[in-house]
């Protein structure tokens, strides 16, 4: 069976620094994997190199079949847009605009229309808890909730796989549960695939694989 | 005290970290600016008190000038010292939670602007003294500075003093006193919107000038000396209204873009300006106030330009100069041959003067003589007399420009002497001046030598032909005084120095601030490029955020401008043609220097992923 995201002998260099090495790693549509290890392991680098952010000093990216590394940067941001969800630690909202328009943002990209694209947020927001907040702004609302609208605008277009780089990291416990929550649920409904570097083990409970990175190395891949 | 130094010490390192680099850089070159912009100011002024003619009101313009140009570079100085203010002030209260004294931490703020501060005013000052023979070389509308051009003592200390102090206050005293306020997150997009009721002033002022201007209801406005505090109270309100509008304009604009368009870099935009800083209002309020006085004083200046004797000096200078001196019929020719030596002198007649009992006075031309002296009389008839009609030299929306001054009039008479209805005033055709009959010699006959003759002498454009006719004995009768010509020259030079240096240094501080913005964004860019949100839509964004409502600001306030002049003109000079040319060339000039400074801050927002900002914070 073809996996829906492929990394085939990655390596990434940051200047003297190899931050990955030697990586291969087949993530299959609506796995839930955590991306686990110590600090400066290359957890996000991993991500990053995933999502076709990093260049790659060796190795292949391949998403549902086609290689993702070679496009150019504005057909890796489209490959992106259309087929990956993301999510980062501080959320990374647009304060200036309320939480359903964060979360149309990338549909409207797309080219869905402004109102389907709003149906759609609204939609969405409702799954994650935060509607009732819909129309506020960033600065107006919890960071357990902007994360959540995070969550929200990383699934809105349903993506086939989405990459979270420490959702949970700037969160309490409770609102990590909720997030991690809404994480798990919508990605099971929507069938995406779940990628989650974390730290903490109780977030890494909420999926099914783990895999530990150690020195730029894939050290161990384990069942949760 | 030891405390105190290391503060001090460690605001000059903070001046210089890769971050603080650029500001610091800024800032010196805000002041530099700033410095050598006041500099030049103060000698300017300095030279116009010491050569010109009426010291009052050379005082008072040189008030005004030096008023122009200081605010736009304190505002320009102001701004660039308070870059980043949100991230400095967290900073400078991370500092009091670890235990700095609040004048401690404003030590550190001092000494990271000052150092930078310093650093411009001794660029600045360099500058001056080093641009100073090429600046006093620049001669303004018969204005040769050379011999003053340097700020008096008082001025100079002013000018180099008051820019870095500006800049450390600027840093210094808006510093939040309890860490909390400053470490509590910015919830900018939740500030309390601008109230309604800053738009009352310029609608009030805008409804005024409009009523002034027309005249109606005519029992308020249409009697010019009930109407002038009317029109008073209107243009100031429209200053007043500028300073007030800013972000009712911006938020306004804002929610039209957000209901008239549904993509989304507008909404970006959009919801970005609604969340603007007020330090970005205040730059704009103060870029459109500038434009809006540099437009209004051109249309002042457009008053003096609709004078008789500015026309005359321009037909001097542009088209053809003519002046006539009078003479006896007997002594005529040889003054003519006199006056014919002279170089450049195109056309020399005799044009004898006669005078009715009743006080008319009439002139004896053939038509070949009046098209000597390039009078135009329409289809001239030898042995017609003609009526001369000055006023009608002077239509409604005269035409500002060389050689209109010859559309004089003239209408064939009966050979009798006309009715005490003719018309009779003051002209611009020198020789014809008060002249109201032209008399074909047919008519007249043979006259006696002691016939009183003017002698119209032609010459090339210039300004000494009278001189000239008076070095060779021949005293003109209407030599023009060019001095009022060259005071409103330099007025007029004066009003697009102040303008272009208000609109340079007000799109200079708008551009600094929104460029440093735009670097406070790099994070959320970097992860909206990570979402994929292509890099042309947030380089959309970015342009309308920063270039539209700039230039529909700077539009807004040129045409609120010409409101004001037009209003001006209405009660005093109600005939006097608009400059619209100038108008809608200011106008041109602020919308293109919007687009530019779009620009830039598009380019300065490289919308390029970087991953390692994801991960900071």
């Amino acid at each position: 069976m073809t996996a829906l995201l492929e990394a085939r002998g990655l390596r990434v260099e940051y200047g003297a620094t190899v931050a990955l090495d030697a990586i291969d790693l087949a993530l299959a549509a609506g796995s839930r994997t955590a991306v686990m290890g110590p600090s400066g392991s290359g957890k996000s680098s991993l991500v990053h190199a995933l999502a076709g952010i990093v260049p790659l000093s060796a190795g292949e990216v391949w998403l549902e079949g086609g290689r993702l590394d070679t496009l150019s940067e504005a057909r890796r941001s489209r490959a992106r847009l259309a087929r990956m969800g993301m999510v980062f630690q501080f959320g990374d909202l647009v304060p200036e605009l309320t939480l359903v328009e964060n979360v149309m943002l990338p549909l409207q990209v797309l080219g869905t229309r402004a109102a389907t694209a709003r149906r759609r947020a609204v939609e969405v927001l409702e799954q994650v808890g935060v509607a009732e907040v819909a129309d506020r702004r960033i600065g107006a609302v919890s960071g357990g909730q902007a994360q959540r609208a995070a969550v929200a605008r990383a699934l809105a277009h349903r993506p086939a796989i989405v990459l979270a780089d420490e959702p949970t990291g700037a969160l309490d416990t409770v609102s990590s549960e909720q997030v991690m929550d809404a994480l798990t649920r919508l990605s099971v409904d929507q069938g995406t695939a779940l990628v989650v570097v974390t730290h903490d083990h109780r977030v890494a409970a909420h999926l099914d694989d783990v895999v530990v990175v150690r020195d730029g190395r894939i050290s161990v891949g384990i069942p949760a | 005290m030891t405390a105190t130094l290391a503060a001090a010490r460690l605001g000059a390192r903070l001046g210089l970290t890769s971050a603080g680099r650029l500001r610091s850089l800024a800032l010196a070159l805000a002041v530099a600016i700033a410095e050598l912009l006041m500099l030049t100011t103060a000698s300017a002024c300095r030279a116009l008190l010491l050569q010109g003619m009426d010291p009052a009101d050379d005082r008072r313009l040189a008030l005004a000038c030096a008023t122009a140009i200081a605010i736009p570079c304190a505002v320009l100085v102001m701004t660039v010292a308070r870059l980043s203010a949100s991230m400095r002030d967290r900073r400078l209260a991370g500092l009091r939670l670890v235990g700095l004294t609040p004048t401690q931490t404003r030590v550190c703020a001092a000494a990271e602007t000052g150092g930078a501060a310093v650093a411009g005013t001794t660029l600045g000052c360099a500058a001056f003294w080093l641009l100073r023979p090429l600046l006093a070389g620049i001669q303004l509308a018969g204005l040769d500075w050379r011999l003053h051009f340097a700020p008096y003592a008082v001025d100079s200390a002013l000018a180099v003093i008051a820019p870095p102090v500006l800049a450390v206050a600027s840093a210094v005293l808006p510093q939040r006193s309890r860490p909390d306020e400053a470490l509590a997150s910015a919830r900018r997009a939740d500030r309390t919107p601008p109230r309604p009721w800053r738009l009352g002033p310029l609608l009030v002022g805008t409804i005024l000038c409009a009523c002034v201007r027309s005249g109606k209801p005519r029992p308020l406005f249409g009697d010019p000396d009930d109407a002038l505090p009317w029109m008073f109270a209107g243009i100031a309100l429209l200053g007043v209204g500028i300073l007030l509008i800013v972000p009712v304009f911006v938020r306004l604009f804002a929610a039209l873009l957000v209901r008239l368009t549904h993509g989304p870099a507008v909404r970006l935009a959009a919801r970005r300006l609604q969340a603007q800083p007020a330090g970005v209002a205040r730059i704009v309020a103060v870029l459109m106030l500038g434009l809006f006085m540099a437009t209004g004083a051109r249309y002042v200046v457009v008053a003096w330009e609709d004078q008789n004797y500015y026309r005359y000096a321009e037909d001097q200078l542009h088209h053809r100069q003519l002046v006539s001196f009078s003479t006896t019929l007997a002594k005529a020719d040889a003054a003519e041959a006199r006056a014919r030596s002279l170089p450049g002198v195109r056309a020399v007649v005799a044009l004898p003067q006669l005078h009715s009992r009743s006080g008319y006075a009439a002139i004896v031309a053939s038509c070949s003589d009046l098209a000597r002296i390039e009078v135009s009389v329409g289809t001239c008839h030898d042995g017609d007399a003609y009526v001369l009609d000055p006023w009608s030299t002077l239509p409604k929306r005269w035409p500002v420009g060389h050689g209109a001054h010859r559309r004089t009039i003239a209408t064939p008479v009966e050979a009798s002497p006309p009715s005490n209805g003719a018309t009779v005033g003051t002209g611009l055709l020198g020789p014809l001046d008060q002249v109201s009959l032209v008399l074909p010699p047919s008519l007249v006959g043979a006259l006696p030598p002691s016939t009183e003759v003017h002698v119209a002498v032609t010459a090339a454009p210039g300004r000494h032909l009278a001189s000239e006719l008076a070095a060779v004995g021949l005293s003109v009768d209407d030599g023009y005084d060019f001095t009022t010509y060259d005071f409103v020259q330099r007025l007029k030079l004066l009003v697009w120095t102040i303008a272009g240096v208000i609109l340079a240094v007000g799109l200079l501080a708008f551009g600094i601030t929104a460029v440093d913005r735009t670097v406070q964004r790099r994070k959320q860019t970097t992860a909206l490029r990570l979402v994929g949100v292509d890099a042309g839509t947030l380089r959309r964004a970015q342009w309308v955020e920063a270039g539209v409502p700039l230039a529909a600001g700077t539009v807004l306030s040129v045409g609120l401008g010409a409101l004001a002049g037009a209003t001006y003109l209405a009660y005093g000079e109600p005939d006097t043609a608009l400059p619209w040319g100038a108008t809608w060339m200011l106008a041109a000039v602020a919308v293109l220097g919007s687009a530019l400074v779009g620009a830039a801050t598009v380019i300065a927002s490289s919308p390029r992923i970087r991953p390692q900002e994801i991960r900071a914070e």
